[in-house]
């Protein structure tokens, strides 16, 4: 039958047109969804871990960790930075660090510090209790180019008299 | 003249169609653009237009919690939205004794909800905020039971 169709009138092609109307319409909707929902300012945030109890070391002739303590003190102008480690003086320390460059000064000294004693892993953290949050987070994000892990401290000029217990986060 | 106007045969007219083909191309693209760009979940944080937040380097996505915002002289908890003075707050009598009880429950729902996963909580403070507020406020949260505390920040330099 298909056959003897061949010779027969020719059927009109038929023009098939993709509606993009209601397509149009669902995509407009989403835009303005997105457009009301969209933050462009972004949030981040620093983690203030858990306190532990750290294990004793397992073996006799291991040195048992230093709690290297990164202080930060002065003025927002002449900031002082000290990174301790155990010992009455400092292990090293920035004396006109600039607000600016905050972050970077201590993100050198703890990674001059990291590369001689690499098994430390926790930094303390404390800042004179006048300075600013924002002091602290920019400290806090120098300690964590090196090391994810940094506890809060008491503000440096408050501590005496206290425990570690009551001044460690 | 007359003649030559009645003689005339009407033009047919030229049918106007929209090119939508483009159009659709772009708003494909503005769509693929705002998924990609959209953070969803940060209208969970709420603050006053006027504080200015700490900017901080940190890639870390915001999680959802409850947050507690110390702002002016005061602090706020999210989920009762209650509102005492940092001096009340701090100490830990009276309405900052309320407060500190009303976070204490917030932990313990989480604690049921989360299992052995940390229980998070925000801090929202203004950039000029001293850290010896911000360090008693952390030390009295930590002391309800919550885990960890997430200092939030704003992206970027």
């Amino acid at each position: 039958m298909d056959n003897y169709d061949v010779f027969g009138p020719r059927k009109k092609k038929v023009h098939q047109e993709v509606n993009v109307a209601p397509i149009l319409d669902v995509m407009f909707t989403i835009i303005f969804f997105l457009l009301v929902a969209t933050s462009f300012e972004s949030f981040t945030k620093l983690t203030v871990p858990p306190s532990r109890v750290s294990a004793a070391p397992s073996k006799v002739d291991e040195a048992p960790p230093a709690n290297p303590r990164v202080v930060v003190s002065g003025s927002q102008d002449k900031l002082k930075i000290q990174l301790t480690a155990g010992g009455k003086e400092p292990y090293d320390q920035i004396d006109d660090a600039q607000f600016e460059k905050l972050r970077e000064s201590v993100a050198k000294l703890v990674k001059d510090y990291l590369d001689k004693n690499p098994a430390e892993k926790t930094y303390q953290l404390t800042i004179s209790s006048d300075l600013s949050y924002e002091v602290l987070v920019r400290a806090m994000d120098g300690i964590r180019e090196s090391s994810q892990d940094v506890v809060l401290v008491a503000p440096v000029d408050s501590i005496g008299g206290k425990t570690l217990q009551e001044s460690v986060l | 003249m007359n003649n030559d106007f009645l003689m005339q045969r009407k033009k047919p007219k030229p049918i106007v169609q929209l090119q939508l083909t483009t159009m659709v191309d772009l708003v494909t693209i503005l769509i693929l653009y705002l998924l990609v760009s959209t953070v969803f979940g940060v209208s969970d944080l709420s603050f006053p237009p006027e504080l200015r937040l700490p900017s901080s380097l940190s890639k870390e996505q915001i999680d959802s919690a409850p947050q507690v915002l110390v702002y002016n002289g005061k602090i706020q908890f999210s989920p009762t939205q209650k509102e005492i003075s940092l001096a009340e707050f701090a100490s830990g009598s009276g309405r900052g004794l309320e407060l500190l009880s009303e976070i204490k429950g917030e932990f313990q729902s989480q604690k049921k909800r989360m299992g052995k996963q940390p229980v998070l909580i925000s801090l929202i403070a203004d950039r000029e905020e001293k850290y010896s507020v911000i360090f008693s406020v952390v030390a009295q949260i930590k002391r309800t039971g919550f885990d960890t505390v997430l200092f939030v920040a704003s992206g970027g330099p």
